[in-house]
């Protein structure tokens, strides 16, 4: 019990403020947590997946992400790396859930965009998109969904056709992902597919002086095609990526590194099939 | 399939802050006994080993960081674990 308290007190001392990690661009009104359920492989009608989202809305703009991001950046954004070392953080980051959406998705940041940030190995990607890519169609349909009433839209955007109830009980033109600009809070949208379903879970105001914030970082700019076309290729050369960025990963037999190619390629189905 | 009319968790109490924070804690904790575990398992090899996992029997494999630290990884889900590792190396290399 002593040796515990004392790794303890460890632990906590490498946790340490780094507030000037990130930038703050807004101030946090509400939390809202999605279900993301979706079919990672188009192929395989049982590779279904979930995972829990976040989207934090605040005065003027909104931050989409993971909630394993979320905890990911909380634990890295405070930690203090000269007096850290790896074994601490894999046990730390193993200890938060696992995510397949390393995106994070502002909007009306900077105003009028869609702004997207991404890490792939040691680099960071920025690129920018209009914030009103979205012409909905609003049709007079409604039902009850999670409690609240909501009014059906449909769009096509990106390939898929989808369809999104939204609420006038909650006057906040947002949703998860980049869907936005219908008049009520996006509860639900699915594709007609149903590879992609996005169902709020749960709704918080915040009364506290939280933030929105970005991960301050060298960010190379880029366009969504282009970033698509070097994620594409990144994990299908992922071995001599890693180790051209000097990441050595020694197998005990073949049919491992051969297993984690067959993931890579399973993971074949992206909510966006069209990249323009 | 599920119930739509289902009340959506309005999180009045514990908030999701709170709720965050206490998995946040939670996790410490179970990480803890796991950091123990292996502060005490490698306390006599190289200070630069690691290893990320208490269960050493599920998919093992060595690897080494672009600044050299180098250790084991094991779980079930190699691809995430790598995907770990880059996280880990950009922060600590």
């Amino acid at each position: 019990m002593k040796k515990i308290i004392y790794t303890l007190i460890f632990l906590i001392s490498i946790l340490k403020v780094y507030s000037q990690n990130t930038t703050d661009i807004d101030n946090l009104k509400y939390k809202c947590k999605y279900i993301i359920t979706y079919q990672a492989d188009s192929t395989n009608i049982n590779s279904i997946e979930s995972e829990e989202m976040l989207l934090l809305i605040g005065e003027r703009s909104s931050k989409f992400l993971s909630l394993s991001s979320f905890l990911r950046d909380s634990i890295s954004n405070n930690i203090d790396r000269e007096n850290t070392n790896s074994i601490n953080l894999m046990t730390l980051f193993q200890s938060v859930p696992k995510t397949k959406f390393k995106d994070k998705i502002f909007k009306n940041y900077p105003k009028d965009k869609i702004t997207i940030t991404e890490q792939v190995l040691k680099d960071y990607f920025i690129y920018e998109e209009p914030l009103n890519l979205f012409k909905w169609n609003i049709k007079n349909d409604s039902k009850i969904i999670s409690g609240y009433n909501c009014q059906k839209a449909t769009i096509n955007y990106a390939g898929r056709d989808y369809i999104a109830w939204f609420t006038n009980e909650i006057p906040l033109s947002d949703g998860p992902y980049k869907f936005n600009g219908l008049p009520g809070l996006i509860i639900k949208i699915n594709d007609t597919n149903n590879h992609y379903e996005y169902k709020l879970v749960s709704l918080k105001e915040q009364k506290t002086n939280n933030k929105i914030a970005i991960n301050k970082k060298d960010y190379i700019k880029t366009t969504k095609k282009e970033f698509y076309i070097l994620k594409k290729e990144f994990y299908k050369n992922i071995f001599k990526k890693l180790e051209q960025s000097g990441i050595s990963i020694n197998f005990e037999n073949s049919s491992q590194k051969n297993d984690v190619l067959n993931k890579y390629r399973k993971r074949n189905n992206p909510i966006e099939l069209e990249n323009k | 399939m599920k119930n739509e009319s289902q009340k959506v968790e309005k999180l009045t109490a514990p908030d999701l802050k709170r709720a965050l924070n206490i998995n946040i804690m939670k996790n410490l904790f179970l990480t803890l006994a796991f950091v123990f575990a292996t502060s005490i398992s490698f306390a006599g090899n190289n200070s630069n080993e690691i290893a990320s996992q208490a269960d050493m029997t599920v998919g093992c494999f060595n690897f080494t960081l672009s600044c050299g630290v180098g250790g084991t990884a094991c779980g079930d889900d190699t691809a995430e674990l790598i995907d770990l590792i880059m996280f880990v190396d950009d922060i600590i290399c």
